[in-house]
């Protein structure tokens, strides 16, 4: 009898204490200010993620996968040898607002994130459409800004605090800042006459390409800023239709190429053959695997792309071994060890 | 204008138009360089640098003049195809892209832009869902009895839809990055994708078959005053609609593989044509080939000239052909009596 009492009071005790210790933590939170100014409570620990947009799943491959609640694309077939397990395995949740498959939101629900994480390449542009929807989620959500690449750094530190990964962030900020400087330094070396001037080709037959102030392009602008395509970005969209008179007019010195079929005519094709880079053999296919690493989509690779860049267009005054750095870029930001023959295919392809 | 002065009149005018196109571009060219080549590559006479021969060469053999037999192709095979459509279907609204031909073309191409690497399977791809679009509307058609053109143009309806429904799934699912913009410009039209080869394949089947309903346009006339009667004049009616549909598919098909998609050519040239010569198909035929062919040599001027980027010719030929169209509506009828 007054055991039985004893241990019920015990137990009551027992459950009340372990309520108030984990009621407590549950609700523990934390006040951040993100990085569109707005004041966002986040809870202190944060185990599941979710970004409404690829460019902010993309951020999170780099910082910690595994924390993705789910993918926004699916991922091809033939780049999930260079994704760590913890990305192959995540399902496909959709995106919201806009770039590519729809979120079902209910599945999102389902998923339970702790934190959205919201990206915006402007302090202005915050996207209320997308932030209806999330409203229905009911999880706090927090807006990282990256208007250019020198951005980046700072959105690894924000993001680095309010997940508390900075002990991970530190190593990707040092190096972006690293490369960031390296290549500024470079390219402040040479005088503005010596840089080759580079046309961008886009699209299977190379005539489509983007004026040199579009976001598209900024590597271009980083490492030299010597796009023959000079004109004023109208929409973000971009994918400017040029004619083939009007690059025969540019003449460019280098031709950046996003396209395969589009690279594997040029050098065969006698009106290409007019152009000075084509000539030469100064056509570059841009590496695309596991994405892009110059645009399309704008990602953390294009810090690795800045470096290729650089390398390519004053090889005598930035000589890197391209191979070796791109290793190391892969096992630092993606957490996958690449052999230099499978670099070499990605480079190469 | 006399029935006698129509088709050199026409033709003078499309010579004039390929010549003064010859000299338009981006790239500065004065009369005298071209001339100069000419005259160098055909008699040669006078002398060029190397250099400078093989830019004139590019400029002129492989950049420019390949667009503009482009150009008359695909204006001549929509204005044809549309022209047959409206008289066959004894109706001034339809155009080339009535059985779904343009809808399943551009689902293939679309397709195969996103599931296949090398271009040629692309090409393919546009080619044969273009006739397999057609297909499923004569099959609908088939499926029924009762009226056969009215089925047909329902046939058609149900296609279009379908392909065009078919067409956005492949475009939810494209690279939102990569594919999907170039996906959506190729769907706009434009002629800068046009290399020697490519015309050259798909030119010799498109121009047979402008040859062979300017042959048929005869049967047309028949065709045009109902089936009933054109059953009393002695015409298998079935075979020379099915063989009209086969060659309008053909060639429609070809302009997307071509060109991307590319509107209204197809429906304002055939009325402009009527309006022009009248309703007797054996002119009105080869007439819409040949102003089709103008017309859109003219809008492929404006569209590379324009601005220092291209505008998609699928757009310029609906502003430009839109108001125009508007305006001479009113006159549009006199054509069909």
């Amino acid at each position: 009898m007054f055991n039985k009492r004893r241990i019920r009071i015990i137990t009551a005790i027992a459950v009340f204490l372990a309520v108030s210790v984990f009621g407590v933590d549950a609700a523990k939170a934390l006040t951040v200010t993100d990085m569109a100014g707005r004041k966002v409570t986040v809870p202190d620990s944060i185990r599941k993620v979710y970004a409404p947009s690829p460019y902010g799943s993309y951020i999170m491959y780099s910082i910690d996968p595994s924390m993705l609640a789910g993918l926004n694309l699916p991922i091809r077939d033939e780049d999930m040898k260079y994704f760590p397990k913890a990305i192959r395995n995540l399902p496909l949740i959709g995106s919201i607002g806009g770039q590519g498959r729809t979120a079902n939101i209910e599945v999102l629900l389902k998923a339970k994130p702790d934190l959205l994480i919201m990206w915006s390449a402007s302090r202005s542009a915050i996207n209320d459409k997308a932030e209806e929807t999330l409203k229905k989620l009911n999880t706090p959500y927090v807006y990282a800004v990256a208007e250019s690449l020198a951005d980046y750094p700072d959105v690894y530190q924000f993001l680095g605090k309010v997940l508390k990964k900075e002990k991970r962030t530190k190593q990707l900020i040092s190096c972006s800042r690293k490369t960031l400087n390296e290549i500024k330094d470079v390219v402040s070396r040479i005088p503005a006459k010596k840089r080759p001037s580079v046309y961008y080709a886009e699209g299977v037959d190379g005539l489509s390409t983007e004026c040199d102030d579009s976001i598209h392009v900024e590597l271009l602008k980083l490492a030299g800023d010597t796009d023959v395509h000079r004109c004023h970005t109208s929409c973000h969209k971009g994918f400017e239709k040029v004619s083939m008179e009007q690059v025969i007019l540019y003449n460019p010195d280098v031709i950046i190429a996003q396209e395969k079929v589009f690279y594997d005519k040029v050098f065969k094709d006698p009106v290409w053959r007019n152009i000075k880079a084509v000539r030469e053999g100064r056509v570059y296919l841009i590496p695309r695997h596991p994405f892009n690493w110059f645009d399309r989509p704008p990602s953390f690779m294009r810090i690795l792309g800045l470096k290729w860049l650089t390398h390519i267009l004053y090889p005598a005054e930035y000589r890197i071994d391209i191979i070796k750095e791109a290793r190391e870029f892969y096992r630092l930001f993606l957490g996958v060890e690449l052999s230099a023959q499978e670099m070499k295919k990605i480079l190469y392809p | 204008m006399k029935r006698n002065l129509l088709f050199p009149a026409l033709i003078f005018l499309l010579v004039l138009t390929v010549a003064f196109s010859m000299t338009l571009g981006r790239y500065p060219l004065a009369l005298s360089d071209i001339a100069g080549f000419f005259l160098f590559k055909i008699f040669g006479a006078g002398s060029m640098e190397f250099e400078r021969y093989n830019l004139l060469g590019s400029l002129l053999l492989d950049i420019r003049m390949p667009r503009i037999l482009a150009a008359i192709l695909i204006g001549a095979s929509l204005a044809v195809a549309g022209s047959a459509f409206q008289a066959m279907f004894v109706n001034p609204l339809v155009s080339p892209s009535l059985l779904g031909v343009l809808a399943g073309a551009s689902f293939g191409a679309a397709l195969g832009m996103v599931f296949f690497k090398s271009w040629v399977a692309v090409q393919v791809a546009t080619f044969l869902f273009g006739f397999l679009a057609v297909l499923v509307s004569v099959g609908i058609a088939r499926m029924h009895k009762g009226n056969t053109l009215l089925l047909l143009v329902l046939g058609g309806v149900i296609s279009s839809a379908l392909f065009t429904s078919l067409l956005s799934v492949i475009k939810y699912i494209a690279d939102p990055y990569n594919q999907l913009p170039a996906i959506t410009q190729w769907l706009m039209g434009g002629l800068s994708l046009v290399d020697g080869k490519i015309l050259l394949t798909a030119g010799i089947p498109q121009a047979a078959s402008i040859i062979l309903v300017c042959l048929f346009s005869g049967y047309l006339n028949a065709l045009s005053m109902g089936d009933e009667e054109a059953r009393a004049l002695g015409i298998s009616v079935e075979w020379i609609r099915m063989l009209l549909i086969f060659l309008a598919t053909l060639m429609s098909a070809l302009t997307v593989v071509l060109a991307g998609m590319i509107g209204w050519v197809g429906l304002i040239i055939p009325h402009i044509t009527r309006m022009l010569v009248g309703p007797n198909n054996k002119v009105v035929i080869p007439a819409s080939a040949l102003i089709g062919a103008i017309y859109l040599i003219v809008v492929d001027d404006v569209s590379r000239m324009l601005f220092n980027v291209e505008i998609p010719i699928g757009i310029t030929t609906s502003l430009i052909g839109i108001p125009f169209f508007a305006i001479i509506l009113r006159k549009a009828k006199k054509g069909w009596n």
